[in-house]
């Protein structure tokens, strides 16, 4: 295979999150950030963990790991910042993986019967096969329980204090 | 070019600050525009005004206070923001809401020099909670929307519990 034929295949980030492996489509990743400091504050948005100051500014954090893995996020924690289309327009969003990020052209076969709904493709030269995930689906599969928002989890109604309580 | 264009100084706009209040409730620290309260008291110099609200339907607000002649509804900020149970000590009382605010404690006052917009992906009930988020000290903490804490509905509720607790109270 010729480096031009080689330039002209689709690109993809491979990404590692435990001991599984990833990929996306390299248009929609903008930068990976670091392992910056999460910030968290209450909302009831499920499955976003808190944001992230990046380059391109505060990037809200999706706990993907649950669904892609099983698992829990991992621990060497770097942020792969990632550009999402919605009805209002271009937004970015984060999520966290393991430091062990790879730029790849090569090309994407479709996915086999049985592959969950967000993925959409597979990169069939490896062993195993890595799946190719569309983030915009993989965002909206993820259940609402997966990871609850910070809000609602701890929520105790009717435990209301009365002023001076806590004296 | 006129003498008065040639010299004017070179100055630089500095970018407009807002005083802020950082407040904590449980582990989360928030930040409030300084003009938006009215004042900071011990929860304790108001237990003994406080009056009980019962059936209001609205958990976060079981009592009222009458000061400087206004009605305030006190609001539990843990349960606003469904957190848990935790001990307030502090009451902020707000300029422009009828709300008292429940909170543990006030951590400092500061300067922000810009409030920016919650990410879109929030769609919760944050977008009514929050004007924005704010760096403070190497830190993001979001900045409360002082009108956020009682929606239309819930003040109608409230104003119609204090009614019945007043006409209680005048029965007696």
């Amino acid at each position: 295979m010729t480096d031009q034929t080689k330039s002209a295949q689709p690109s993809f980030v491979l990404l590692h999150m435990g001991k599984y492996r990833f990929a996306l489509a390299s248009s929609a990743v903008t930068e990976l950030s670091p392992a910056v400091k999460l910030h968290t504050f209450p909302h009831t948005t499920p499955n976003i963990e808190g944001v992230i100051v990046c380059r391109s500014g505060i990037v809200p954090v999706y706990e993907v790991a649950a669904v892609l893995t099983h698992a829990q996020a991992p621990a060497r924690r770097f942020y792969l910042v990632a550009k999402r289309h919605t009805a209002d327009g271009e937004t970015e969003c984060a999520i966290p993986v393991d430091g062990d990020c790879e730029l790849r052209n090569t090309e994407m076969a479709p996915a086999p019967q049985g592959r969950a709904a967000y993925v959409s493709g597979i990169l069939s030269g490896y062993n195993p096969a890595i799946d190719v995930i569309d983030l915009e689906k993989l965002l909206s599969h993820v259940p609402a329980e997966a990871i609850p928002a910070l809000g609602p989890e701890n929520s105790t109604p009717g435990s209301v204090d009365v002023p001076g309580a806590g004296q | 070019m006129s003498l008065s264009s040639r010299e004017a100084p070179r100055t630089r706009r500095a970018p407009a600050r807002e005083g802020v209040i950082l407040f904590a409730v449980g582990n989360f620290s928030f930040a409030i525009a300084a003009g938006a309260v009215q004042e900071v008291r011990s929860a304790d110099s108001l237990a003994g005004s406080a009056i009980e609200l019962t059936n209001s339907g609205v958990a976060k607000v079981q009592h009222f206070v009458e000061h400087y002649h206004r009605t305030f509804f006190v609001v539990n900020a843990a349960a606003h923001f469904g957190l848990a149970r935790t001990r307030p000590t502090i009451i902020l009382i707000l300029r422009d809401s009828p709300v008292a605010l429940l909170a543990d404690r006030i951590e400092n006052m500061t300067e922000i020099s810009s409030v920016l917009p919650l990410p879109r992906a929030f769609a919760g009930d944050e977008r009514q909670w929050y004007r924005g988020l704010a760096y403070v000290a190497k830190r993001i903490v979001p900045v409360v929307n002082p009108a956020g804490f009682l929606t239309v509905d819930e003040l109608q509720r409230l104003d119609a519990a204090v009614r019945e607790a007043s006409m209680l109270a005048g029965a007696l």
